[in-house]
């Protein structure tokens, strides 16, 4: 259920004519019932001088209210006119939006947001709940004032739709403003983000985009005033005016200024703080610092559009893009309204930001992997990713999705060869035991029944039995990235000439030996008549057409003219060996041209995938302990891979289908959903012996609950 | 007579192999479920038909009676020859320190040789 009106909480200033009469405004235009509308009993200072005041003043009431309601579902706390806007921290002024969000934990003044720029995106609901609340605030120098913020909101909130220009500003002051720097970052470094945002937004929201420019290093480049604006995004250090907001024949949505006290009041007439601007000239939301915020506490561009497009209400989409809680950053407005863009979907607005360092090795050696994303989630996938759920997006490959499900197969497949090949081992040891114990009743009472199982395990046994499906999943890839190809370029599959190797290119996957070998056994084992005809196609083959006559069929080869074979052609040589009832070999040259042989397994290394699961409720950073063992109780273990000691071949999904070498410092918080990767080459393992694979997560020293898994080396 | 050894290695061969027929009869189930939900295998004569078809011979292969009954077979010689040559077959594992895998000893006890507790592994 997404957020609507029935979630909300109205906080209103008891004994306060004007600050009811805005409660009662807001109720009356949503229909809110009145157990939505919160009195407390509090000052009317905007900026209250310590956290113990807030605490008595605002929070305790405010949470009491909330917890003692007949329902469970409120998520959005609306604080009203006259109610206090935030306090004092030392040289900081902290927000209430910003403390109320979070007024169920423990305050830690700046602490990391919990809901900030989650790499799977999901709406509000009452799983988020638990990190943080969506906050807003409507107050103003007059009632009418506060009336109007409202009045904005509920126009925007109807109208749904967004048609107005988003101003973004990169350049103004902040390339030069030092006091945005922190450990993590400067204002240079914010810069980039707004222009990677920039390089990104205009396909993705197909909405004009009005932007700062650096023509001299040494001169601001500013945008001067407003026109047809929905969205601003910007950094004017210096005071503003209302000229600067000049007519606009659409909604104005969100205004967010980057300075150091846009927020300190919008109880005052000044042309200093930009939110009151804003707010004075119809934005029907704003967001500011009240005091300075730094590199790491100032909102984002990516994750508020990227949730406004997924359809967040610009409440919960400020809370997304706002890295740290507990902090100096204030939203004002109505946080139920919603928009649309005229999405045109040619561009990926990839939840994250591209860089050099993700990876694209192959997926898979034998991989165990944990198919079910966490419970809670979407079904998350890279095309969610590309389309944010609307349409009109037909133009995007999904690599990942096809590469998955080809993958599945083939792994069931060669697990399925593998254990039937330890078992085969087994039981040809049992064999050779009996015959070779020197017991005549032994032999006489068990090594005819033994020998009959150990032939239906046995290599010329499993090589029949799977040959067919083997070759089968090889076509079927084949077949599967054309017919995707196809339906994605509108190309005539007859058309086309792929080989196996470039769906396994294409979709960066693997295959296991077992199957080429079962689709290719090795000659040694066929029987003498069908090692005949072996040579006899190899001869064929050698003349230039494949002469079977005996089996009445002859057709030129063309494996020795192609360097790869088409699926075309892989499917004709298949169906004639299949019809043919002739051993399934393929000649030499087309075992080696079917598939490159850096897209087959080596023997015995192995991923292990697994979903970042969430822990606790807090912004933290995850580490991860990886144990291997041969018993299913872990009495005795193989390996301990231990991330915080070694990240080396741990990877984490930076982006979608992407991976990246895990940080010293662990994955933190916003991957929570996205796949932890573990490669192993070092410590192989056997082929066709079932391992047990148990990972926990690590929080510092804290190392929570194991997940289980077990899978046959295939490889 | 067998020796404790050689029944050791037997009894844990059959019981991986009953194991392995499951399981390689669970995975063509797998196979199947994944090539279902591929909307082009409905409309073309392809590969993933292929797969399907295949991947349902090998289900039935090791799904039917015909590898149930050689397993249960062989199950059977052992415990038979256990009988003849030596007695009850849980003074011989006992006496000799053997535990069993305990599907080998569920597909004892389904033939009605029935195995203790105590002589199958935990």
């Amino acid at each position: 259920m997404a957020i609507s009106k029935d979630n909300v909480v109205f906080v209103y200033r008891n004994n306060d004519m004007g600050s009811s009469t805005v409660a009662g405004h807001y109720s009356d235009k949503h229909g809110l019932s009145p157990l939505q509308l919160i009195g407390i009993d509090c000052s009317d200072t905007e900026i209250l001088p310590n956290y113990a005041t807030f605490l008595s003043e605002v929070e305790d009431p405010i949470k009491n209210a909330v917890h003692g309601l007949p329902f469970e579902n409120t998520w959005v706390i609306i604080l009203g006119y006259n109610v206090p806007g935030g306090f004092y921290d030392g040289i900081d002024i902290i927000s209430s939006t910003s403390r109320i969000a979070r007024m169920d934990h423990t305050y830690v003044k700046g602490e990391n947001n919990p809901l900030y720029d989650r790499k799977i995106f999901q709406r509000f609901g009452s799983t988020e709940l638990g990190k943080a609340y969506v906050t807003s605030r409507i107050d103003g120098p007059t009632v009418a004032f506060a009336k109007n913020i409202i009045n904005n909101g509920y126009a925007a909130y109807n109208q749904k739709y967004c048609g107005g220009k988003l101003f973004l500003d990169p350049y103004t002051d902040i390339y030069i403003h030092a006091n945005y720097s922190d450990p993590y970052g400067t204002g240079e470094n914010y810069r980039d983000e707004l222009l990677n945002f920039e390089e990104i937004a205009a396909d993705v929201l197909n909405i004009n985009i009005c932007s700062t420019s650096l023509t001299d290093p040494y001169l601001d480049t500013t945008i001067s005033k407003l026109i047809h604006d929905g969205f601003y995004w910007g950094s004017i250090i210096s005071d503003g005016s209302n000229t600067f907001f000049e007519e606009t024949d659409s909604q104005r949505l969100f205004f967010y200024n980057v300075d150091i006290d846009s927020a300190f009041s919008v109880r005052t007439i000044s042309n200093q703080y930009w939110c009151y601007l804003a707010l004075n000239n119809d934005y029907a939301a704003c967001a500011g610092s009240m005091s300075e915020a730094s590199y790491s506490g100032l909102l984002r561009p990516k994750p508020f559009f990227d949730s406004l497009i997924r359809g967040g209400t610009v409440g919960e989409s400020f809370l997304y893009s706002c890295p740290q809680l507990n902090w100096t950053i204030a939203f004002f407005g109505d946080p139920l309204v919603t928009t649309q863009f005229p999405f045109k979907g040619t561009v990926p607005f990839v939840r994250g930001i591209p860089t050099s360092d993700v990876d694209t090795y192959p997926q898979s050696y034998t991989t165990v992997v944990e198919y079910d994303r966490p419970s809670g989630f979407p079904n998350y996938s890279y095309e969610d990713d590309v389309n944010h759920g609307l349409p009109g997006n037909s133009g995007v490959i999904d690599e990942g999705l096809s590469g998955n499900q080809w993958q599945r197969v083939a792994d069931y497949t060669g697990e399925a060869l593998a254990r039937a090949s330890e078992s085969s081992t087994d039981l040809e040891i049992a064999y050779n035991a009996i015959a070779s114990s020197g017991d005549v009743a032994t032999a006489v009472d068990l090594l005819y029944k033994m020998g009959i199982l150990n032939k239906r395990f046995n290599n010329k046994y499993r090589s029949a039995t799977f040959s067919n499906l083997c070759r089968g999943v090889m076509l079927y890839g084949t077949q599967k990235f054309a017919h995707e190809y196809q339906t994605q370029t509108s190309t005539r599959i007859a058309d086309m000439n792929f080989s196996l190797t470039d769906a396994l290119d294409s979709w960066n996957v693997m295959m296991s030996t077992l199957i080429m070998e079962a689709v290719a056994p090795s000659i040694d084992i066929l029987t003498r008549n069908e090692q005949d005809n072996f040579y006899t196609a190899r001869q064929a083959r050698d003349d230039g057409e494949l002469d079977i006559g005996e089996l009445k069929y002859r057709q030129p080869l063309i494996a020795e003219t192609k360097t790869t074979l088409s699926s075309r052609d892989f499917y004709t040589i298949g169906n004639k060996y299949s019809s043919l009832s002739m051993s399934p070999v393929l000649l030499e040259s087309e075992y080696s041209d079917l598939i490159g042989i850096d897209r087959i397994n080596t023997s015995g290394v192995w991923d292990f995938i697994f979903y970042l699961q969430e822990e606790v409720y807090d912004f933290v950073d995850y580490h991860f302990r990886l144990q291997v063992s041969e018993t299913s109780d872990f009495s005795s273990i193989l390996y301990t891979l231990n991330s915080s000691e070694d990240t080396s071949n741990w990877y984490y999904e930076k982006l979608p289908e992407q991976y990246a070498v895990i940080p010293d410092d662990g994955v933190d918080t916003r991957f929570v959903g996205r796949r932890i990767k573990y490669r192993e080459t070092i410590h192989t393992l056997t082929t066709g012996v079932l391992y047990y694979f148990r990972i926990s997560q690590i929080i510092g020293d804290t190392v929570y609950s194991a997940r289980t898994f077990s899978k046959v080396i295939n490889a | 007579m067998i020796s404790a050894g050689v029944y050791k290695i037997c009894s844990d061969s059959i019981a991986l192999a009953y194991d392995t027929n499951s399981y390689i009869a669970d995975n063509m189930l797998s196979i199947q479920g994944e090539v279902e939900e591929e909307s082009f295998m409905i409309t073309n004569d392809n590969a993933a038909q292929m797969v399907y078809k295949e991947a349902g011979n090998i289900y039935v292969d090791f799904n039917t009676y015909g590898n149930k009954v050689i397993i249960n077979k062989t199950v059977t010689a052992l415990q038979n020859h256990v009988l003849a040559h030596y007695g009850p077959i849980n003074d011989f594992l006992s006496e000799n320190n053997i535990k069993v895998k305990l599907t080998f000893s569920t597909l004892s006890d389904n033939l009605g040789y029935t195995i203790d507790s105590g002589n199958i592994e935990e």
